[in-house]
């Protein structure tokens, strides 16, 4: 990642803030207050963790083994043999209790690896489960396995028009000082001007995205008319949009209404390791490191405006709609639902998939299948023809089951462990569990350490450079020592997660955001 | 990556404000939804559903026609606002000659409020019936009876067709051989003229498919991306060509299987449509597919040596079955990879080195298989 403090000051130098008229002092209440309840699967080995963890729980669980044992999970990098976890670029950057260090290394960016061994085994080892809620062998509906570890998660908050505003900054800043963009996993990965501002045809039909300068231009302006309260000026815009390359252009009216309305409190659930390959299946996925799980709440800009000003109750603000995050983007598959305006937390629940650790609304059978039109045509179908006939005794028969047979589904269920952001009542405390919520600091950037309100994980002289190198990290998250790495880097889901916002609110799935009150 | 994959699936969400379905919001391979004979949708006490009847329907026209089907997985949860005798309902149905659904009352309602239907499926002129089907239609202020129905067709000509999760149909010749292009489908039927009553509430719906090299492609996704530069236009024709050859005997040898093993069923007759050889088969075919998945990624003996003991049964029941078809199998297994030799050596060698570990453990397994094919008459 880049140098931090570099990082920092460039923060400090454009007022870094993305979550607008609420603090971070208050989210922490908010997120706390809303998180659902996560229903894990009775079969779960590995439950939600922090970043931190990936780092801190194989060097110490290591630590603990008997050398003989050690040796069967040191990792090699370059005929180099490291205690787990590692870092490593072309080479070994950090290993065992120090890995985590190797993140302030300027050449641990993106092109970086974290391992804990590449293998389930190595996984089991340091994250598995390894008892039950009865202390019996064998996990059952109403007897899960238990966390080996407390259960944490990371939750992050944007409001909609600062995050789109910052996007736009450091869009700037990388065109006049060459910076990259995204800079690092947090700062950079919302334009969604390509929504906003549409070319039209010469029969007015959409003819997509107005260019890039047109558009980015048009929502700096908008954006500014806004903060400034001006609704004429900002309705006057809208109405008038500018012309791309001679051709008309129109706002997307729905897109506009998200972005000043809305903020998305995201809740990100983060496993050491997707093994659903445990629970049988043709379907392939398996990998080492399987943070970009999750859910999103979608909250009302103006009632949180409210909430921050009038020191409210953040229980009294129900958010509009709860997104889940399921399996990838392109397989369209995250679900969402709204929430009424008299909703609790309580009413809030979502359901873990065992071992794919998608985020379903429901205890289930849920088949995963990918679109039809995705993955045609691959270039891999002409080795694997060839690789069948070469090789066609096994694989031809492999072939015939694997068309055979349906994919088997995600499966979630109801009589699993529970994790819930309030104390656990002591009769339920052996399928309940507290889940520890951390909220990532994205308020506005100081360094006065007695405000509350304006906090930012930028802000390294304050809460350390570690901190923010280890949620910057824009790294993979696994060494999967299978055929095909899967092991994936960090998702910004903010972009996915209004897709689904906009869609609900084109569609009447959601109610509008309430609207700012015009001052007379 | 999934084999089966999603053509589309709408569980009609309902808008936050009126309660009524948004047929607009559903997961699909890319295409254009239209709703035939204006807003048809409406809701049902206590449920919102998709109204369909005769002259009203949902049509899906897919960007890119899915070519060379060769199975498809359709799944319809409605409840019935309306039955009456003899006025056919087309539940669904594909453009071309690909496979529809419909449903007709053949008696009046009885007492109980339930009346007897009839199904009707169709693929190209494969026709089938299944008789004797009770769904109850709403009365007045009643709940809506939901129903679930799958239908699954498979080219090795197995019919399965289950209503709520029960098998009630089950077909071991239908169309064996069959593919299909497939451009578009409909929910409810728009030859008919239209009609003002609305008798069917879809509450959800779901179509998969199955097409002709879905599962080479899956084995691509195991290897290295790098593997493709090592394979010249010539020698992937073959390979193609060979490989599609290979697959197609492959099935018609199980379609032969499935017709001598299983027999066509209905649910009042009773029994069982599947023999226990093909009980067997089918549990030791869907063990060693995982068992080979678990030996691929991890190389361990103890998984290599239950895919090769479950294929085993799997090989030995197949040979018993249909020495014939087994041994010409084989026989062009073998023939196959004498011309790949000869005319990829260069490819082989590339993609051998692209990916040593697959190929050594894949070269494992097949020693192991070699010796029970040489025992079965058929050695490579």
């Amino acid at each position: 990642m880049p140098d931090v403090e570099r990082l920092s000051q460039l923060a400090f130098d454009v007022g870094l803030d993305f979550t607008g008229p609420i603090g971070h002092a208050k989210l922490e209440e908010l997120a706390r207050a809303w998180l659902p309840f996560i229903r894990f699967h009775e079969d779960e080995m590995f439950h939600t963790i922090d970043l931190d963890e990936f780092y801190s729980v194989p060097a110490a669980v290591f630590e603990t083994l008997d050398p003989e044992v050690q040796r069967q999970f040191r990792i090699i990098v370059r005929d180099v043999l490291a205690d787990p976890p590692i870092v490593r670029t072309d080479f070994l950057r950090g290993q065992g209790p120090s890995a985590q260090q190797a993140l302030l290394f300027g050449e641990v960016d993106a092109n970086a690896v974290y391992s804990h061994g590449g293998n389930l085994k190595a996984a089991d080892k340091f994250f598995g489960s390894v008892r039950t809620a009865d202390d019996t062998p064998v996990q059952s509906p109403g007897n899960p396995r238990l966390p080996r570890l407390p259960l944490r998660v990371r939750a992050e908050f944007r409001m909609l028009l600062e995050t789109l505003k910052q996007d736009l900054v450091l869009a700037e800043l990388a065109e006049q000082q060459g910076l990259e963009k995204p800079i690092d996993a947090i700062w950079g990965d919302f334009d969604v001007t390509g929504l906003l501002l549409r070319q039209l045809s010469n029969t007015d039909s959409d003819a997509g995205p107005a260019s890039l300068p047109i558009r980015h231009e048009f929502a700096r302006r908008l954006i500014r008319e806004e903060e400034n309260g001006n609704a004429a000026a900002v309705e006057q815009l809208i109405q008038n949009p500018p012309q791309d390359g001679g051709r008309p252009t129109k706002v997307n009216r729905t897109v506009w209404t998200a972005l000043k309305g809305c903020g998305l409190l995201e809740y990100h659930f983060m496993y050491a390791y997707n093994d659903f390959s445990r629970y049988g299946g043709f379907y392939t996925n398996e990998h080492e490191g399987d943070p970009n799980e999750g859910c999103c709440l979608v909250f009302e800009r103006e009632l949180l405006r409210r909430l921050q000003d009038e020191n409210g109750d953040p229980v009294t603000v129900p958010p509009l709609a709860l997104i889940t995050s399921v399996h990838k983007d392109e397989n369209h598959d995250d679900k969402m639902r709204a929430i009424d305006t008299d909703a609790v937390p309580a009413d809030l629940q979502v359901f873990v998939a065992r071992g794919s650790h998608a985020t379903f609304l429901d205890a289930d059978v849920h088949d995963f299948l990918d679109l039809a039109d995705l993955f045609r045509q691959s270039d891999l179908a002409l080795p694997a023809a060839l690789l069948l006939g070469l090789l066609s005794r096994g694989l031809l028969l492999w072939a015939l089951t694997h068309e055979h047979f349906n994919p088997d589904p995600d499966v979630t269920s109801d009589k699993g462990l529970t994790g819930q952001s309030a104390p656990v009542n002591p009769s339920d405390s052996d399928t309940h569990q507290q889940v520890e919520v951390v909220v990532t600091r994205l308020s506005r950037i100081s360094n006065d350490p007695t405000n509350l309100r304006d906090q930012s994980i930028y802000a390294v002289s304050r809460f350390g450079g570690q901190a923010l190198a280890l949620r910057a990290f824009r790294g993979i998250y696994g060494a999967h020592t299978g055929f095909v790495d899967k092991s994936p880097q960090w998702e910004n889901k903010t972009a996915r997660y209004f897709v689904h916002l906009v869609r609900g609110l084109e569609t009447g799935q959601l109610r509008p955001p309430a609207e700012r009150p015009i001052l007379l | 990556m999934t084999t089966w994959k999603l053509v589309y699936e709408n569980r009609f969400p309902v808008n936050a404000t009126t309660g009524a379905p948004i047929p607009n919001l559903f997961r699909a391979a890319r295409g254009i939804q239209t709703i035939q004979a204006g807003p048809v949708f409406t809701l049902f006490t206590g449920l919102p559903g998709f109204g369909i009847a005769a002259g009203r329907n949902i049509t899906y026209r897919l960007e890119s026609p899915l070519e060379k089907l060769i199975g498809v997985d359709l799944s319809m949860e409605f409840g019935f606002v309306g039955l009456f005798e003899g006025q056919t309902l087309s539940l669904f149905s594909t453009d071309s000659a690909g496979l529809s659904a419909r449903l007709v009352p053949t008696g009046p309602p009885a007492p109980s409020g339930h009346t007897v239907c009839r199904l009707t499926l169709q693929l190209d002129d494969g026709v089938t019936t299944i008789d004797g089907l009770r769904f109850r239609p709403r009365v007045g202020a009643q709940s809506l009876e939901l129903r679930r129905l799958q239908v699954h067709w498979y080219t090795n000509g197995q019919l399965h067709v289950s209503l709520d999760g029960q098998l009630i149909g089950y077909e071991n010749a239908f169309k064996p051989g069959h593919r299909f292009n497939m451009g578009g489908f409909s929910i409810g039927d728009v030859q008919q003229p239209a009609n003002a009553v609305i008798n069917v509430a879809v509450t959800g719906f779901r179509l998969i498919e199955l097409r002709e090299d879905s599962a080479v492609e899956a084995i691509g996704q195991h290897l290295n991306p790098q593997s493709i530069s090592c394979v010249s236009d010539e020698c992937a024709k073959v390979a193609l060509a060979l490989q599609q050859q290979l697959l197609r005997d492959a099935r018609k040898l199980m379609a032969a299987f499935v017709q001598s093993n299983t027999s066509t069923w209905r649910q009042e007759i009773g029994g069982n449509p599947f023999s226990l050889r093909a009980v067997a088969v089918h549990k030791n075919a869907n063990l060693a597919g995982l068992a080979l998945i678990r030996y691929l990624r991890d190389g361990s003996p103890e998984s290599r040596e239950e895919a090769v003991a479950r294929f085993k049964v799997v090989l030995e029941t197949l040979a018993a079955d249909q020495p014939q078809a087994f041994q010409q199998l084989v026989a062009r297994g073998n023939e196959a990879r004498e011309q790949l030799l000869s005319c990829c050596q260069d490819a082989e060698r590339g993609l051998r080195s692209f990916n040593p570990l697959l190929f050594e453990r894949i070269e494992l397994l097949n020693a192991e298989l070699d010796k029970v094919t040489s025992r079965l008459g058929g050695g490579y």
